[in-house]
């Protein structure tokens, strides 16, 4: 499975510690850690922290780093992971509570430099619809949320997300299933109306890793 | 693909088939094509209603200042075998330099010394000058036995 590791090569490079490596590694991978640390923490500088951390271990790693033994990219993910669940134990006291947990101000700066070149009116909806989606996954149960980043956002397929996880397929599709529904009950019905606000394209807006 | 396992497919990846698991792609396609059973278009409606949402969560990319602290992180690069054979090269190259500088002041005292042990201190009368004799020269006769 782990044959035909796209990350090898570039792994073995950075490993030796070329520099054209690293920049190209980080060039890869730093906007995918990034994106997982903001969805599982809700909280930029957190997330910048976790990716950082991330990179010191991948640096720590890539020398002894034995091809074929694990995909990269799962390996990363679930060294991103632990340190998210490191972080979310740490504010155990202080829950992940839905949109309060972002002020406007932090969640406005996710997303300003992709909806900056829009009409303004556009760019407020996208705003709106942006803190709706960040505050239900924030209150989502941790698992789900991390198997609906893991599956959706980071486009790992089913058997790679497991893995990162530590779980089988099926208990995946579970965690999934509910994390849909849970999203759903937020976001898709307004007042008991479904369906409402829903915006509905898809695909203008997927992260470009 | 029965229409129930369908359903609980589109509940847990969503409406786009790519993001299935692979080995039941062709079949859910299949369904999907087919566009025979309600069951299976409610479901795939559901589902896309959810992803268009899901799309709308955008994340700011990494700004510079985070892209070069990340890079400075990394070790500094180690010497390669190449820049270690040529740092190797030169210290031989210097080693050899220097072994040939002593191997010469060597000669050079030996020489001196020959001289002066055969010739004495320098004397004004030619008649008791002594040719240079280099340890690469004929010795000659013996002068001890004049």
């Amino acid at each position: 499975m782990t044959g035909d590791d796209p990350d090898s090569e570039l792994l073995e490079q950075v490993g030796r510690n070329e520099p054209a490596a690293v920049r190209e590694m980080v060039a890869r991978k730093l906007p995918r850690i990034l994106n997982l640390a903001t969805r599982m923490l809700g909280d930029r500088g957190e997330a910048e922290d976790v990716a950082q951390e991330a990179f010191i271990r991948l640096w720590r790693h890539a020398p002894m780093w034995e091809r074929g033994r694990a995909r990269f990219d799962t390996w990363l993910h679930r060294v991103a992971l632990n340190l998210c669940y490191d972080r979310l134990r740490g504010r155990r006291d202080q829950p992940m509570g839905g949109s309060a947990e972002v002020s406007d101000g932090e969640e406005q700066s996710l997303f300003i430099e992709d909806a900056s070149a829009d009409a303004p009116d556009t760019c407020l909806e996208r705003v709106q619809y942006s803190e709706r989606v960040g505050a239900a996954l924030a209150v989502l149960p941790g698992r789900q949320r991390e198997a609906l980043v893991l599956q959706y956002y980071q486009e790992l397929s089913n058997v790679e997300a497991a893995s990162a996880m530590g779980i089988s397929v099926e208990a995946l599709e579970s965690l999934l299933s509910r994390a849909r529904r849970n999203l759903r009950q937020r976001l898709l019905v307004v007042d008991g109306s479904p369906g409402a606000l829903a915006p509905t394209d898809s695909t203008d807006h997927k992260d470009p890793t | 693909m029965t229409p129930q396992r369908f359903c609980e497919l589109a509940q847990a990846y969503g409406a786009d088939l790519s993001r299935w698991p692979a080995h039941e792609r062709a079949a859910a396609q299949a369904l999907v094509t087919a566009q025979a059973d309600a069951q299976v278009r409610a479901a795939l409606s559901e589902a896309e209603s959810l992803d268009g949402w899901l799309a709308h969560h955008l994340v700011a990319p990494a700004g510079a200042d985070l892209l070069r602290r990340v890079v400075a992180s990394a070790p500094p690069q180690r010497a390669g075998w190449y820049q270690a054979w040529l740092w190797w090269s030169g210290l031989g190259v210097a080693g050899v330099g220097l072994v040939g500088g002593v191997s010469g002041a060597l000669a050079m005292s030996l020489l001196l010394s020959v001289a002066f042990l055969q010739g004495g201190a320098p004397s004004a009368d030619p008649a008791w000058e002594v040719p240079a004799v280099t340890a690469f020269d004929d010795p000659g006769a013996d002068w001890s036995e004049e």
